[in-house]
């Protein structure tokens, strides 16, 4: 080691002038801060784990956090974030919780050729749909905010749809045969599926709710028919994106899904039943996992993970 | 009682243990957190800092007999915690030394340490750091490299650019430092 230079003599001497040690009088504070502050683990000590030779905290050489560009970074990712949500929340339409427990409303009927809104606890009947014309099998969407109904023409039936008042009348599908009977709402209340003959095969329509929508009939490769009555619906919840169906097969009747693009077909029952009673009544559970089926004279539960995939 | 004892009694929650050993050390670091920072109430939360530190983390320490390296390296890390906050308190001018001087001063001397004071105020707490510990407390190069967790050869460079930077800082706007300049060298 070199002999120290004047400027590492005058620092010396100026330091242990200026520094003059003494107890300070804030020691007892101090200790008193100390004596509430607990100890932490040594298994959580970073130190603990490591050589004490390469116990460095070499501080300086980390860079510094820009603390206040990483929050002005994270303050627009939130605004992002929310204008994103209040897009996506302004443009979705709300889907209704389509099962469960839920409040006592009206219950539309059909009257001599009339649609009724009947109070069930006052009995109070409303007209809905009146006039000359023959109107019957009234059913509200899902949300109940929507009735559709069949109105009887000279050449057939029309399915038409109203608000939930019966005011705001549309036609959505004209021209109907007379077997088309038994609508069910999609989840969404976009769509309503209907069950008709098609050229003497039982088929599947989905007519869109929007009047400039155009009806389609499912291509299935089979005979397939929807249920106007039974235990449940066929879309499958709670977004409906499977359509459950009886097809009818060389070997039988099973139960069938396929989405309503008319993709995705796939058997439900791991067998079909020769009997004409079979799976005659089925449905999905409300979560949309198990699909609830008879199977001659027997009920059964199938669980999706039993289901036969594709 | 030993140090060696003092130090694993408090890492085992002995609080009077810890408070012997502030006893015993805090007269001294209060002092480096002084010269550091040349702040008397930015020393003073660093020094609580640097001890709350210690005692908080204490059973992080594996062997007591580095109990002073270890410690020094809290109290530094808290000057490094506390400095910043330095730019946004007013400047504070220490008006004279609390203690009496040697009656050996003259009017060099006063001077010198008159630039000593502003540029040393000029260094960041990095380069403080080092010197203090050097030229104040003594620590030996091998002693300064422990304590601040480095290699040896990073500690001797480190120290000399720390008086480079002290040598640049001072200026050279009289002949006083003119000369002080033209003598040091590089130890």
């Amino acid at each position: 080691m070199n002999q120290p230079d004047r400027l590492e003599r005058d620092l010396t001497n100026w330091l242990n002038v200026s520094a003059a040690p003494r107890t300070p009088i804030y020691v007892n504070d101090l200790l008193a801060l100390t004596a509430r502050t607990r100890q932490r683990p040594a298994w959580l000590l970073f130190e603990r784990w490591l050589p004490m030779g390469t116990l460095t905290l070499p501080r300086r050489a980390l860079t510094p956090l820009p603390w206040r560009s990483i929050g002005l970074l994270l303050l627009l990712g939130l605004l992002m974030v929310a204008a994103a949500a209040i897009y996506v929340g302004a443009t979705m339409r709300a889907v209704p919780t389509p099962y469960g427990v839920a409040g006592n409303g009206l219950v539309a009927v059909q009257d001599g050729g009339d649609i009724l809104l009947v109070d069930p606890v006052s009995g109070e009947r409303t007209l809905a749909i009146g006039g000359p014309s023959l109107d019957t099998e009234p059913y509200f969407s899902r949300d109940g905010t929507q009735l559709a109904f069949m109105r009887q023409t000279d050449v057939g039936r029309d399915l038409w749809i109203a608000d939930a008042d019966g005011t705001n009348q549309r036609l959505i599908a004209a021209g109907l045969g007379a077997d088309a009977s038994g609508g069910q709402w999609a989840p969404d209340g976009r769509s309503i599926l209907l069950p008709e003959i098609v050229d003497g095969t039982n088929s599947i329509t989905i007519v869109p709710t929007d009047p400039t929508g155009e009806a389609r009939t499912l291509d299935v490769g089979m005979p397939a028919e929807v249920p106007t009555w039974g235990v449940g619906t066929a879309w499958r919840p709670p977004d409906g994106r499977e359509i459950l169906f009886r097809g009818s097969t060389p070997t039988g009747f099973g139960l069938f899904a396929v989405r309503p693009d008319g993709s995705g077909l796939r058997p439900v029952t791991a067998s079909n039943g020769v009997n004409d009673y079979d799976a005659l009544f089925y449905g999905w559970s409300p979560d949309g996992s198990q699909v609830a089926y008879q199977w001659r004279d027997v009920p059964r539960v199938s669980k999706r993970s039993q289901m036969r995939r594709p | 009682v030993d140090q060696r004892d003092l130090v694993e009694r408090a890492g085992r929650g002995d609080h009077d243990a810890f408070a012997v050993l502030v006893d015993a050390s805090i007269a001294r670091l209060e002092a480096v957190a002084r010269l550091i920072l040349r702040d008397p109430e930015l020393a003073r939360d660093a020094v609580q800092d640097g001890y709350l530190r210690a005692w908080r983390d204490l059973r992080g320490l594996r062997d007591p007999d580095r109990f002073d390296a270890w410690l020094y390296r809290q109290i530094i890390n808290a000057c490094h915690d506390v400095g910043p906050r330095q730019r946004r308190r007013a400047f504070e001018v220490a008006l004279g030394s609390t203690e009496p001087t040697s009656h050996g001063d003259d009017a060099d001397r006063i001077a010198i340490h008159d630039q000593l004071e502003r540029g040393f105020r000029r260094l960041n707490v990095d380069q403080r750091a080092v010197l203090v510990l050097h030229y104040y407390l003594e620590l030996t190069m091998p002693e300064l490299a422990d304590t601040l967790g480095i290699p040896l050869g990073t500690a001797q460079s480190r120290l000399a650019r720390a008086l480079v930077a002290l040598r640049r800082a001072m200026g050279s706007g009289s002949d006083l430092n003119d000369a002080i300049v033209r003598q040091g060298q590089i130890a």
